[in-house]
């Protein structure tokens, strides 16, 4: 083996080293999110801690259901996660196309503006939104959640489908237009099939940041039912006083919540295939 | 390097506005506590706006966080501007 060859390898090993570690560090906290979710409450805060305890508590998982209320969550985040990613990709579809292909009066201010709205967080302009939101009536309702969850998520997901649609020669365009495509034709019927990958990829973050979000969920949700699965935790977390806070529930709980998460992740995984406009324009 | 400079200054800019605007996780952690030690801008105006009904003070302080923010904005806008593209 001469000298080259190697170093190229132990470069390899030490990439692959590198990554490994990533990888555990990354994983850390699930698997102790889910070794936590296992325990009995009095394992919990055993010393020394175990990864594998000692009574494997599989019941954790039917007890979090009647112990604490956890369905109810469930439900309202499946309902305004839907709703609000629907909404995302009707508006941000074709904004995403406009950006990119089409050519209109100020376009580049009006680029910008979308991109700085995604810089101001929404907690620095949470109070003017919660008098809006409650003088129209919408305070404790699906609506207010998910109007703030599409508001918020539009800039970053455009961004998003811009870089995805960008990809796309303009060639494709052309043709179409020769072929007598109207501008909204050659949204449908060319680019949202043609980059179904990054569309995919776009569900993925809209669902993920609106799942995960807390601050409108906890600032507009009052009763109990109607609050989501993110919130019901922070509930558990928190009022729970004479328990203590009982982690090994708030845990399964936390695991359930990642579960739809993965569902949605494997039943897309078949559209990230890879880009079909490769060699388009041939 | 140069090739992906300005995918890493946008990059930069952006995970420090999410640093700043990370609300929730110090909200569920340590609610800012103990003795505000934890807290960040943004959970002062959380806090004096829908505890302590203080929402003068607070829409004060999300001002002083608009100002701030508007210089990281600017800062990202510039560097958008300044993107090389080498075909």
């Amino acid at each position: 083996m001469n000298k080259a060859r190697f170093k190229k390898r132990i470069a390899g090993v030490f990439f692959t080293l590198f990554i490994l570690l990533m990888i555990v560090v990354l994983m850390f906290p699930i698997a102790a999110m889910v070794s936590v979710s296992l325990k009995r409450s009095e394992d919990v805060f055993s010393v020394p801690v175990t990864w594998i305890p000692p009574v494997v508590a599989w019941e954790n998982y039917v007890d979090v259901f009647f112990k604490m209320d956890i369905l109810d969550g469930f439900k309202s985040s499946i309902i305004v996660t839907a709703v609000t990613i629907v909404c995302i990709m009707l508006i941000d579809i074709p904004a995403a196309y406009a950006f990119s292909k089409l050519r209109f009066y100020l376009k580049k201010p009006i680029y910008y503006l979308v991109l700085v709205s995604q810089m101001f967080a929404p907690v620095i302009i949470i109070i003017p939104l919660y008098v809006m939101m409650n003088s129209m009536g919408l305070i404790d309702t699906y609506t207010s959640l998910i109007i703030m969850n599409t508001t918020f998520n539009l800039a970053f997901i455009v961004l998003m489908l811009k870089s995805v649609f960008d990809n796309v020669p303009k060639e494709v365009v052309e043709a179409a237009k020769i072929d007598g495509c109207s501008s909204f034709m050659t949204l449908s019927r060319i680019f949202v099939p043609v980059s179904r990958t990054g569309i995919a990829v776009a569900v993925i973050f809209a669902f993920t940041r609106t799942w995960n979000e807390f601050l409108f969920a906890f600032t507009y949700i009052s009763s109990t039912p109607k609050k989501t699965i993110i919130v019901s935790l922070y509930e558990i977390l928190k009022n729970n006083p004479a328990l203590g806070i009982p982690w090994h529930y708030v845990m399964t709980g936390a695991v359930y919540a990642t579960v739809p998460l993965v569902v949605l992740f494997v039943l897309i995984r078949n559209y990230i295939t890879g880009d079909m406009t490769a060699g388009a324009i041939k | 390097m140069p090739l992906i400079a300005s995918t890493l200054r946008t990059l930069g800019i952006l995970i420090g506005i999410w640093a700043f605007n990370s609300f929730d996780v110090i909200y569920m952690m340590t609610e800012g506590g103990p003795a505000n030690t934890s807290s960040i801008l943004v959970n002062t105006v959380y806090i004096n706006a829908f505890r302590f009904n203080n929402r003068g003070y607070s829409a004060a302080v999300s001002v002083v966080c608009f100002v701030l923010l508007s210089i990281f904005a600017l800062l990202y806008v510039r560097a958008k501007e300044d993107d090389v593209t080498y075909e």
